[in-house]
């Protein structure tokens, strides 16, 4: 742990990295380097006013750079990140804001790429962990079969209140039963100033013991509270080419799955002691006609202390003329008043030859008044343009009519530019 | 620090013991899963040699039924209907294939720590995600919010909540 401690410097991890990048670039023999960049740059322009007619203008600036060593694939560095500016706000809050999303390096020395590393600020997916880590990860399929995932540094979730103190360490062992099953079996373990701040386990399963089914799902168990936090199931079958079914099942439970929340509405003090949620039901999704899928579903939420409530309706999605739209119309009927509504919903997308138009419409109906009001709607207009194969630009207005904002428009520009270069 | 204190006050026996726990069971589920049922290896590219740009449906163009990707077959990827409901289960199954067609940005366009930005919003030129946040939302996640708080706090609950202490401490 010790280790770990040492690596509590942002900087020092980053210095550790590109270190390490410039050692590479050394080892490996000059002549076996092809080196293909991508940057891109999202600029984004949102123009906004609130319910006191206050005008807000936020700029932001998006960047992802990708450097790929083509030819051997042995090596890569990827980053993303963001910058916000206020150009015009009433807030007395700081103007500026940015983040570092990710800066990694990852490493395939082998040549079937069976074992892989990534270094720096990254994301893990395994089991229950999906992180944002600063640190190292790891992992090494075995067979094709057998695979084991590690990874270890300092979470990202607990930045806020200093990093002292604060690590993360977990893994993940997996195991394939010819093409028929896959089984993950992950740990999770973090702390926060010193302070244990989370535990968990959990089992991941695929199962694809026929062709006409297929099962995926997850369970966890939160370590601290010796409780499950979770199970997730989602069936699928297959019984003719264009029709599936798909059962699922969820119980959560609210006080192990939002154990250490940072954010009040997730606690016990105000979802209810002992509260937990199981859902069940399924979705179907049929294709009528090569232009015309069905969607319907149902979902029942079941509640210790709320009341039951069900959710049902359908999703219609078309593709005729060239044009790519869809409609969907649900009802949800619960036990409490605030939970009785009538939802819809119609987009429809065009694709022209530089030009792309989206309309989305939403609108919800509520069984009890608020604020004298039961309507609620909200419209969308985009429209997308590229200029050249790097360059596109993307302008959109929205108009939302609520309860509590009587009213509010805002509009938001997008300028994406790409750069592609082989070194 | 032998026994660690929760919330609730009970008291837990330490965590190396667990973590020893932990470990012995994997080792011993390794042991008996028996590796000698081989699959045929099969090579995951780096890149996917077709450039994409709607939703796949991968068995549109992989169409032989024995083909796999990572031990599944192509139709299992297929980012049809309710795929958004479903892709968390092969991020977390730890699935290599999403990164031969998705970069990093592309998950955390929408899972990101600090965002500040709708995933909605900044793609408003995709209606067919169906998203649910809208300019609406800071009305109507009240209710969404009440229905299913489990949906809402992989994204809020530890980060990405600045926005929400405005009103919720
Ligand atoms: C528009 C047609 C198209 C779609 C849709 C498509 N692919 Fe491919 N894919 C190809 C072509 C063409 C190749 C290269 C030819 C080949 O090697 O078979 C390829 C190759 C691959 C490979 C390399 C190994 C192999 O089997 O050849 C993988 C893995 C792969 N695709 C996965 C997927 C997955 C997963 C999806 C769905 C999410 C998908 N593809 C959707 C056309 C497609
Ligand atoms: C063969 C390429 C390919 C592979 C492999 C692939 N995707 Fe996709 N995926 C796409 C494309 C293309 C889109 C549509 C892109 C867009 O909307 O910007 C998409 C869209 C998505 C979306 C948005 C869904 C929505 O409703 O709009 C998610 C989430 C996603 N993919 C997750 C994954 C995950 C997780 C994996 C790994 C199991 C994966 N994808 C593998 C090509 C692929
Ligand atoms: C269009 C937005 C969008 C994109 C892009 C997207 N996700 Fe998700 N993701 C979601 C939503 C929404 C949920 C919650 C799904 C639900 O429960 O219905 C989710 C849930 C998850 C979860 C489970 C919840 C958690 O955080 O533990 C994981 C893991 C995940 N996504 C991984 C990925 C990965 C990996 C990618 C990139 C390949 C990706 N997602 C891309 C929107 C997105
Ligand atoms: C896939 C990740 C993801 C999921 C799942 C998700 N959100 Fe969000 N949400 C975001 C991001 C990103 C933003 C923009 C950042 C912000 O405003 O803080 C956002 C913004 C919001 C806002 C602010 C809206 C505004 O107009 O400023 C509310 C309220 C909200 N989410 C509530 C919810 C609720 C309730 C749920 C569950 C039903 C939920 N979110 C699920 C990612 C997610
Ligand atoms: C403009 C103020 C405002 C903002 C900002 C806001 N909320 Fe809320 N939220 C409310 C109000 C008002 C309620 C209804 C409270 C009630 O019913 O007791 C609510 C209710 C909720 C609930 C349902 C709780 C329950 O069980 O009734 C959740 C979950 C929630 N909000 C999550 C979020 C998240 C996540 C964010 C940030 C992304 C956010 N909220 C931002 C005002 C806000």
């Amino acid at each position: 742990m010790r280790l770990l401690r040492l690596l509590n410097s942002c900087l020092c991890t980053y210095f550790a990295v590109f270190s390490l990048l410039i050692l590479l670039l050394f080892i490996i023999p000059e002549k076996s380097l092809a080196i293909t960049m991508q940057l891109t740059s999202k600029s984004y322009m949102l123009l906004q006013e609130d319910a006191r007619d206050n005008d807000y203008a936020p700029f932001y600036e998006y960047y992802e750079l990708d450097l790929k060593d083509i030819k051997e694939g042995l090596i890569s560095v990827h980053s993303g990140g963001w910058l916000r500016y206020d150009l015009k706000t009433v807030s007395d809050e700081e103007r500026e804001v940015d983040e570092l999303t990710y800066l990694y390096l990852k490493l395939s020395p082998l040549k079937d790429k069976s074992l892989t590393f990534q270094i720096g600020r990254h994301y893990v997916f395994s089991g229950v962990a999906t992180e944002q880590i600063d640190g190292l990860s790891g992992l090494w399929e075995i067979t094709p079969l057998t695979g084991i995932s590690i990874f270890g540094g300092l979470p990202v979730e607990t930045e806020n209140d200093g990093r002292d103190d604060d690590y993360i360490v977990g893994g993940r062992v997996s195991q394939k039963i010819a093409d028929k099953a896959q089984l993950g079996l992950s740990y999770l373990k973090s702390y926060n100033d010193d302070q244990s701040h989370r535990e968990e386990m959990g089992v991941d399963t695929w199962l694809g013991p026929v062709d006409w089914m297929e099962l995926d799902g997850l369970s966890s168990y939160n370590n601290l509270d010796n409780e499950w936090m979770e199970h997730s199931y989602y069936v699928r079958f297959f019984p003719m080419k264009n029709l599936i079914i798909s059962p699922l099942y969820s119980h959560v439970d609210y006080g192990s799955a939002f154990y250490n929340t940072t954010l009040s509405v997730f606690t016990p003090e105000y979802l209810g002691k002992d509260e937990s949620i199981t859902k069940y039901g399924g979705y179907v999704e049929y294709n009528i006609t090569s232009w015309l899928t069905a969607i319907p579903d149902y979902i029942h939420y079941g509640y210790d202390e709320l009341g039951n409530s069900n959710y049902y309706g359908a999703k219609l999605a078309f593709d005729v003329y060239g044009i790519n739209s869809g409609v969907m119309l649900h009802r949800m009927a619960g036990h409490v008043k605030q939970l009785r509504y009538t939802e819809a919903r119609v987009f429809a997308v065009k694709t022209f030859k530089k030009l792309k138009l989206a309309l989305d419409a939403i609108n919800l109906n509520y069984d009890e008044e608020y604020n004298g009001l039961r309507n609620m709607y909200n419209l969308n207009g985009t429209a997308e343009y590229d200029i050249t194969k790097y360059l596109n630009l993307t302008a959109s207005v929205d108009y939302a009519k609520t309860p509590d904002f009587t009213h509010k428009t805002s509009a938001f520009f997008k300028v994406v530019y790409n750069f592609d270069k082989t070194f | 620090m032998p026994y660690i204190n929760n919330s609730k006050g009970k008291k837990l026996s330490s965590w190396p013991f667990r973590s020893a726990l932990v470990l012995t069971a994997l080792i011993l589920i390794y042991i008996i899963c028996p590796s000698g049922l081989f699959a045929e290896e099969e090579e995951i590219p780096e890149s996917h040699p077709v450039e994409l740009t709607e939703k796949p449906l991968c068995t549109d163009c992989h169409q032989k039924e024995e083909e796999k990707v990572g031990g599944k077959p192509f139709k299992t990827y297929n980012h049809s209907g309710d795929y958004i409901k479903r892709h968390q289960y092969y991020a977390e199954q730890g699935s290599k294939v999403c990164q031969i067609c998705h970069k990093t940005s592309f998950c955390t366009n929408c899972h990101a720590y600090k965002e500040e930005l709708m995933p909605s919003t900044k793609d408003s030129i995709k209606p067919e995600r169906w998203l649910p946040h809208r300019n609406n939302y800071i009305f109507t996640h009240r209710i969404d919010g009440a229905i299913d708080p489990s949906k809402c706090f992989p994204c809020h609950g530890r980060q990405n909540n600045q926005r929400c202490k405005q009103c919720h401490k």
